[in-house]
């Protein structure tokens, strides 16, 4: 693509950003809220998204008596002069055109450029610059183009982006999961953390959904990696998917914190979830599986508690026992413990898929995802307090990141606080645990979560209060926020935070055969034609 | 070299006043025209007000009441006392060397020939659209049919329409308080032009006989076209 001039900067300021005169033979239709362009001041090029469009006229008149035809003489006079396009354009980043290191030139905005500084569209070779590329970086991995560039990679530093709890947001079926899939593939390629994924409606393990395509279903990461690198654990084993193993969750791993993440989810009351504190201080380890069994009113009086609640927590447990029968068991019947094994993979560097199967409620997800969180939490807690301790004794534990669906259920407001999820948004990066947050409402997640989020993926929200909680505490939100207004429905997303220069729109990569090849997937046939090759090629 | 239309009677810094060497023998309204000083410089300047009148301000021209053609033919002394005179804004000067478009330093001098502005000095003069400004600042005159008068000569000369949006865009900013006159200038600049209207001049003296044709007699005299002054 060459370069291509828009037009010059008649306005601008610091706090407001730029005004864009377009030049008359620019189509206004040729450019998109979100798309880049650059302003190429005297030492700095500013790197800017185009976030507002407006038709602006000296002669008012003209526009009470507008010429009639469309080719007439009239038109082409008063078009560009006359009548005009102004173009909101919010800078987001100085590059200095005389460093020749990257990371130097790339600068915060603190100035604006002059008077009628020329304005003109990004080439490839600013994208790179500004979003690196695969060839240069290990780290970096391609996720999709800007807008009406759709040859030039924009990249997303994975190691940044591991390195703090991020979000992808978007409302339904505009294509979250597809980019999720995406990110996750990323991390895996790149070895940028290990994932634990609470795959809650089977997307992500051994097969997707795919309303696309013929089959009706896409390949998971198990399919791309093999069991290798990638395994799925299930709760609800069924033939139609290969997995690694069950798991089976002993009544004995339930912590009364679990109790008050489930709170909402099993319609308890804040007495009532923390009655199990009492419980689990009167009966030990095994509280739950007492509770269930237990006299409550004996028990009430004892603790001298409100029997009511007590009671309540009683049958609200039975509720959730009998609805999660399939998997969490006394633990006589646990030979197997499942929390170990997902921890060893961790540690293994093995990705792990937490299949839910049939048991999708959100009091079932919620609960796993808590347990096995609160686990990994301690785990990693101690290895690395151990490992500041003793540095040469003790590995640091690997960075662990963790995909939960469906977040508000864990981070909404009231209860993130006391939540295992919540802590780990708030600190615990530290810990090398992080979170990758999916979510169709972000503004039903706590603004102190959200606040916290390294880097926001967002696909199209329509909901003010979504996008208002989304952008909360970004900069230059206001530009921004016309911009995720005007996404498409499908396969278009604005990137920013910590894991990227300057927020991008990009039209993400299709999840495709194309896209698996670049991550180095051969089919079956494919495999096995490169093994016999091989094979002989070795008595060659 | 064409030749020339007329001289200067009366000039200042923004006005040429031309008295035509033939009646009837003016430039046609909103064309250019080159005033030729003795010292080769010229002026550049575009035709404002054309009038036809007599010599002498206190005569009175009464209708005859003649068809076209009788009226020269039966009276030609009248040519002698009437005149052709065109008012011009001067818009540029300069030499063979280089053409700007401005006000000159000094106004032309009396009895300059002028002539129509060729093609190649019509072009040099609007290359740039600010030839218009003056055109637009011209009183008395009717502003729309001076500028469409203007372009459509300088659009000639450059033999395209190619400056034509240039100069629309440099008029809308001049007019930008007068939307109406632009709508205009531009609405009838966009049909193919309408060709240009002249009046052809009063031929010279010397093709006319030298007598007044006799009237019809009444009577049965039979004087034929025979002059009676001849007997």
């Amino acid at each position: 693509m060459t370069e291509q001039r828009l037009g010059v900067v008649v306005r601008g300021s610091l706090s407001k950003g730029l005004e864009l005169k377009l030049d008359p033979e620019v189509r206004q239709e040729s450019l998109r809220a979100g798309m880049f362009a650059i302003a190429g001041g005297t030492t700095y090029d500013f790197f800017s998204l185009i976030t507002d469009m407006e038709l602006s006229a000296t002669t008012p008149e003209a526009l009470d008596a507008p010429p009639p035809d469309p080719d007439s003489l009239l038109r082409a006079v008063l078009a560009g002069d006359s009548i005009y396009t102004r173009a909101s354009l919010r800078p987001h980043l100085m590059v200095d055109r005389l460093e020749s290191d990257p990371k130097k030139a790339l600068l915060p905005v603190k100035t604006i450029p002059g008077h009628f500084t020329e304005v003109r569209r990004a080439t490839e070779e600013d994208v790179n610059r500004v979003f690196g590329s695969e060839e240069r970086s290990p780290h970096h991995f391609h996720i999709g183009a800007p807008l009406d560039m759709e040859d030039i990679p924009v990249c997303l530093d994975l190691n940044a982006f591991a390195e703090r709890s991020n979000g992808i947001f978007g409302k339904s079926g505009t294509g979250k999961t597809f980019l999720t899939r995406m990110v996750l593939c990323g991390l895996v390629q790149k070895n940028a953390g290990v994932n634990l994924i609470f795959d809650m409606h089977g997307e992500y393990g051994w097969r997707g959904t795919d309303e696309g395509s013929s089959s009706g279903s896409t390949k998971g990461l198990r399919q791309l990696y093999g069991p290798d690198r990638v395994q799925v654990l299930t709760l609800d084993p069924r033939p139609d998917i290969q997995a690694d193993g069950a798991i089976r969750i002993p009544y004995s791993a339930l912590e009364p914190e679990d109790i008050l993440g489930l709170q909402k989810a099993i319609s308890l009351t804040p007495t009532a979830a923390e009655n199990s504190y009492l419980l689990e201080r009167r009966f030990g380890r095994d509280w739950f599986a007492q509770t269930l069994a237990m006299d409550t009113k004996e028990v009430a009086a004892d603790e001298q508690a409100h029997e009511g609640a007590m009671a309540a927590l009683r049958r609200k447990l039975s509720r959730l026992a009998h609805e999660c029968a399939g998997f969490l068991k006394p633990d006589a019947e646990v030979l197997e413990n499942a929390v170990e094994t997902i921890m060893g993979n961790l540690e293994k560097g093995i990705h792990t898929v937490v299949d839910f199967g049939r048991f999708n409620r959100p009091a079932q997800y919620i609960m796993v995802a808590n347990i096995l969180t609160r686990r990994i939490d301690h785990a990693w807690r101690d290895r690395t307090e151990r490992h500041l301790s003793e540095p040469g004794r003790h590995a640091k534990p690997p960075r662990v990141v963790i995909t939960i669906e469906e977040a508000h259920k864990f981070l909404e407001p009231g209860i993130a606080d006391q939540t295992i999820f919540g802590r780990i948004a708030r600190e615990l990066r530290k810990y090398n645990v992080t979170l990758l947050v999916v979510d169709q409402r972000p503004s039903q997640i706590e603004r102190e979560v959200l606040s916290q989020l390294g880097t926001k993926i967002c696909c199209l929200l329509d909901d003010d209060s979504d996008v208002d909680a989304v952008l909360a505490g970004t900069s230059g939100s206001g530009g921004l926020k016309s911009v995720l207004a005007s996404l498409d429905t499908r396969q278009q997303a604005l990137v920013f935070g910590h894991a990227l220069p300057m927020p991008v729109v990009v039209k993400t990569r299709p999840y495709d055969p194309v896209f698996w090849k670049t991550l180095g997937y051969l089919e079956p046939a494919e495999r096995r034609a490169l093994a016999t090759r091989d094979r002989d090629r070795l008595w060659e | 070299m064409s030749e020339p239309l007329g001289e200067t009677i009366a000039s200042d810094s923004q006005v040429l006043e031309v008295e035509c060497h033939r009646l009837y023998g003016a430039p046609a309204f909103g064309s250019f025209v080159r005033a030729a000083c003795p010292s080769g410089f010229c002026q550049f300047a575009v035709v404002t007000h054309v009038s036809t009148g007599p010599f002498d301000g206190n005569r009175v021209v009464q209708a005859h009441r003649l068809a076209p053609g009788e009226l020269e033919e039966r009276k030609p002394h009248l040519t002698s006392l009437l005149r052709t005179l065109f008012q011009a804004r001067v818009i540029g000067y300069g030499d063979d060397n280089a053409r700007v478009a401005g006000t000159p330093p000094l106004p032309a001098r009396l009895h300059c020939f002028v002539y129509p502005a060729t093609a190649e000095e019509i072009r040099a003069i609007t290359a740039s659209p600010s030839f218009l400004r003056p055109l637009v600042q011209t009183p008395n005159a009717p502003l729309e049919d001076l500028l469409v008068g203007a372009i459509r000569s300088a659009q000639e000369a450059w033999g395209s329409g190619e400056r034509l949006v240039a100069w629309g865009k440099y008029l809308a900013r001049l007019l930008h308080q007068d939307y109406v006159t632009l709508e205009g200038v531009m609405h009838r600049l966009s049909p193919a032009p309408m060709p240009a209207y002249s009046i052809a001049p009063a031929p010279s003296p010397s093709a006319h006989p030298r007598w007044e044709k006799p009237l019809p007699l009444s009577g049965n005299g039979k004087r034929g076209d025979r002059d009676p002054f001849e007997d």
